[in-house]
């Protein structure tokens, strides 16, 4: 069965047809993002814009978008975007949540962390996000950019700091927005030196140690466990939704109330990230906190 | 003989003295710089800018792609540096101390983001 909520951020869809001895379920992130060109002033082919889009910073100079060149950066922005947060995560199930049979046994999938981006135009009704882009000129090399005004070079690599060996600390600036999107903060977000009641976008949010300044919400570009926040938050969701639509049709504080202490409890809570694969579990395994990272052979009890 | 040729071996003499007492002339700058700061107006903002951007040269840690795109004085001790880089602009607010015999020293920094 495939079934969708929609999130603050994003729509969230949990695939179980898919769901057999070797395969979890499905759980993806669909984003829908819109976006708008920004071309010179009067139809010219050469412009300039401000930093930012604030008439108080510098100007770089632009150039007018072809269909040929929206259409490249487009696909570029999603195909990129995509490749990196897409299938990186699996979400250990807890509980018994979403049991299904194989071949007359008994297993409980995990959730295997997907992400599907869609590139819109601005105009479309139903954009998660609005984004609007510059195209630079090739005199230009950088552009003020922010989470909802790109750039036409904001999908390279970039040198964002540098590590304590001298090395360059390499980051792809969309790739760090889309985590933004996803409803991620900073590396540093709640450090002393960046506090949440601040704002996060200060230098010191993006890390100050090595290991910190190359998350990829930091400068860098590492993933961690803790990047599947999203996920996680999604999946408690649909957890939730499953523990009071089949065991108690009628959700409400009393039927909570008769799940603590269960393990189905733990599933609407604990859906631990892993960053390498792992295969649905028994219901024994699952109790014994039996970890499966190798594929089962079907003789296997 | 015209100008240029009489100029030539006068520039040659000068670039070897400097070479030889370069070492020597930096040493020096120090001193010309509190002289230099204390002269007037024009020379002590200079020394307070070049303290800002010394500064944040040692301290900001990030790489700033879009460098420091504004630099001004708000009040008469206070100074406001804005660093441009992806995503946001930082603010970085200098307390600048002058001192009697010219020199001026940051006493504050407060990190800001814009």
């Amino acid at each position: 069965m495939k079934q969708t909520i929609q999130m603050s951020n994003f729509d969230a869809e949990l695939d179980t047809d898919v769901c057999d001895a070797q395969n979890n379920m499905n759980l993806t992130l669909k984003l829908r993002l819109g976006f708008t060109q920004i071309n010179p002033a009067g139809g010219a082919a050469e412009g300039t814009y401000h930093d930012y889009g604030d008439p108080s910073d510098p100007t770089r100079r632009i150039i007018r978008w072809t269909d040929g060149s929206w259409a490249q950066w487009k696909r570029n922005f999603v195909t990129t975007a995509q490749a990196f947060w897409n299938g990186k995560f699996w979400l250990m199930n807890p509980s018994s949540l979403f049991a299904f049979q194989d071949g007359g046994r008994t297993f409980i999938p995990n959730a295997y962390c997907r992400m599907r981006i869609t590139a819109q135009e601005g105009t479309a009704t139903d954009n998660h996000h609005s984004i609007s882009v510059v195209r630079l000129h090739s005199s230009e090399n950088w552009f003020g950019s922010h989470s909802t005004l790109y750039d036409s070079l904001d999908t390279r690599s970039t040198r964002k700091g540098v590590n304590d060996d001298g090395t360059p600390i390499m980051q792809r600036a969309h790739v760090h927005e889309v985590g933004h999107l996803l409803g991620l903060g900073h590396v540093d977000e709640g450090e002393a030196h960046c506090p949440t009641s601040g704002n996060t976008n200060a230098a010191a949010c993006y890390g100050l140690t090595d290991h910190d300044q190359n998350s990829v919400m930091g400068q860098g570009m590492q993933l961690r466990r803790e990047h599947a926040a999203p996920w996680q938050k999604a999946m408690r969701r649909f957890a939730f939704n499953e523990a009071t639509q089949t065991s108690r049709p009628a959700a409400s504080l009393s039927d909570l109330a008769t799940l603590a202490g269960t393990a189905v409890l733990a599933g609407l809570v604990n859906w631990e990230a892993k960053m390498r694969r792992h295969y649905p579990r028994t219901p024994a395994e699952v109790a014994a906190r039996t970890l499966v990272t190798s594929p089962r052979s079907p003789a296997s009890p | 003989m015209s100008l240029r040729r009489r100029l030539l071996p006068a520039a040659a003499a000068a670039i070897a003295a400097l070479l030889v007492l370069g070492p020597l002339a930096r040493a020096n700058d120090t001193a010309t710089d509190l002289k230099d700061c204390a002269m007037n107006a024009i020379e002590r903002s200079i020394c307070v800018y070049e303290a800002i951007m010394a500064d944040i040269r040692d301290n900001f840690p990030m790489e700033a792609e879009g460098g420091i795109t504004a630099l001004r004085q708000t009040a008469t001790t206070t100074f406001e540096a804005t660093i441009s880089r992806e995503g946001a602009r930082d603010l970085w607010t200098y307390e600048i101390g002058f001192d009697a015999n010219g020199s001026v020293r940051i006493e504050n920094r407060t990190e800001g983001v814009k």
